[in-house]
């Protein structure tokens, strides 16, 4: 069982700006303007981290646009969480039970 | 004499209620249209109507208000929405959305109700928790034939009324892991299931049913929690067994302190109005033609840079 303070934390030293919300109870984490690297070119986007099972996933991650056809990437389908639209690609079976950082980084393995 | 006075009975200023209500209605198909139909008749005003689908063929066993011409002119489901409506309401206010509900978010805080008749899992629980969030109460429909082997076939659904601070479809058992985890495993396809034009109509009649229980004076203590079974091959609505024991249970998977837009920033709020503004037509989607004696003053005026 993680501690979602301390992992918000974490997370937080990495992303300053990145909050903290519940949906369903669980904790998602908000990363604005996150920067990272997808299809080998640098993009800049607000993520959304769900470390807890959604819509049949053990844990998710969400773009705030698509990056179809972008790394290993597939499927991307259209998701609601926060009142806010989100894209998603099936990437399956990044385990709940790691560091939230591992976590967004197996993630983000999916457009890389 | 009105045309509403078949239901007076429903309540003195239930008419002017029931026009003054805007319903969310997500999912067109099956369910959806006879909704669309039953609360045009029933009398309520305002409709966000919201489907990213045109009608096909295998449509037209169940999709009130479709007709064959419809298939030819590739017409869409909130097209046929819209038309049904009008043909029954003299004055309606319709924001059709051709799109997934995802894109419809801003149109959908603003109804009074929301009922959701989708095929997937994870369609309905994140409808349920965006109503949720905005306090909206939430019905549920749905059916599904189930294979019993043996060329035997049993038609099952469920109607149920989600409201803010009650039990959800999740305490119902009709959300659970097991459940998404095999959608998903199908990438969310809910598949061409099997679907009848009859048990659709049971359904839809039950929340409609609902609906005019929330909106008008007829029911001194609007319901809080419902959950209904239809077994459709004895043709019977029934409460589930768990009703009764989860009327007053607390909700653990939406917990108050999720109420309200947590990212709600006003330029957003400024985008979505503006957006609306367009669907209502109340807002050209092209800036107005400058008049005649204009122009010349704008060359002027780019001429002295001014």
């Amino acid at each position: 069982m993680t501690d979602p303070t301390a992992e918000f934390a974490a997370i937080q030293a990495m992303h300053p700006s990145a909050s903290l919300h519940t949906e369903g109870g669980n904790p998602v984490v908000l990363l604005p303007n996150f920067k990272f690297r997808a299809g080998g070119r640098a993009v800049e986007m607000a993520l959304l981290l769900y470390p807890s099972a959604h819509s049949g996933y053990v844990t998710r991650l969400f773009f705030e646009r698509k990056l179809e056809g972008v790394g290993k990437s597939q499927n991307w389908k259209e998701h609601t969480v926060l009142s806010r639209k989100w894209w998603a690609p099936s990437w399956k079976d990044v385990v709940a039970a790691q560091p939230w950082t591992s976590m967004l980084g197996a993630h983000l393995r999916a457009v890389a | 004499m009105t045309r509403f006075d078949r239901q007076s009975f429903l309540g003195a200023d239930s008419e002017s209620r029931l026009y003054a209500a805007t319903l969310g209605l997500v999912g067109l198909g099956g369910g959806g249209s006879h909704i669309v139909q039953q609360t045009g008749h029933l009398g309520i005003g305002g409709y966000v109507v919201v489907d990213p689908d045109h009608i096909t063929e295998t449509n037209t066993n169940r999709l009130i208000g479709g007709a064959l011409a419809d298939l030819k002119a590739v017409t869409t489901k909130v097209a046929i929405a819209e038309r049904l409506i009008r043909g029954l309401q003299e004055h309606p206010r319709i924001i059709p959305v051709h799109d997934t509900w995802h894109n419809a978010t801003g149109e959908l805080k603003r109804c009074d109700i929301i009922v959701g008749a989708v095929d997937s899992f994870k369609e309905r629980e994140q409808l349920e928790r965006f109503a949720r969030r905005h306090l909206i109460p939430y019905i549920d429909i749905g059916m599904d034939v189930h294979d019993l082997g043996d060329k035997t076939y049993l038609i099952g659904g469920q109607v149920i009324l989600s409201m803010p601070g009650k039990a959800c479809i999740r305490c119902c058992g009709l959300i659970t892991e097991e459940r998404l985890t095999l959608e998903a495993n199908k990438y969310g396809a809910a598949g061409s299931r099997p679907q009848v034009v009859w048990s659709n109509g049971a359904l839809a009649s039950a929340a409609v049913g609902l609906i005019a229980q929330l909106l008008t004076p007829w029911f001194k203590e609007p319901p809080e929690f419902v959950y209904l079974d239809y077994d459709g091959n004895r043709g019977t609505l029934v409460p589930n067994d768990r009703m009764e024991l989860l009327r007053n249970k607390i909700c653990p998977h939406h917990p108050p302190e999720e109420t309200g837009d947590p990212l709600f920033d006003v330029r957003e709020f400024n985008r979505l109005t503006a957006d609306l503004a367009l669907r209502k037509g109340k807002l050209a989607s092209t800036p107005a033609p400058t008049s005649f004696w204009k122009k010349p003053l704008a060359v002027i005026a780019k001429f002295l840079g001014l």
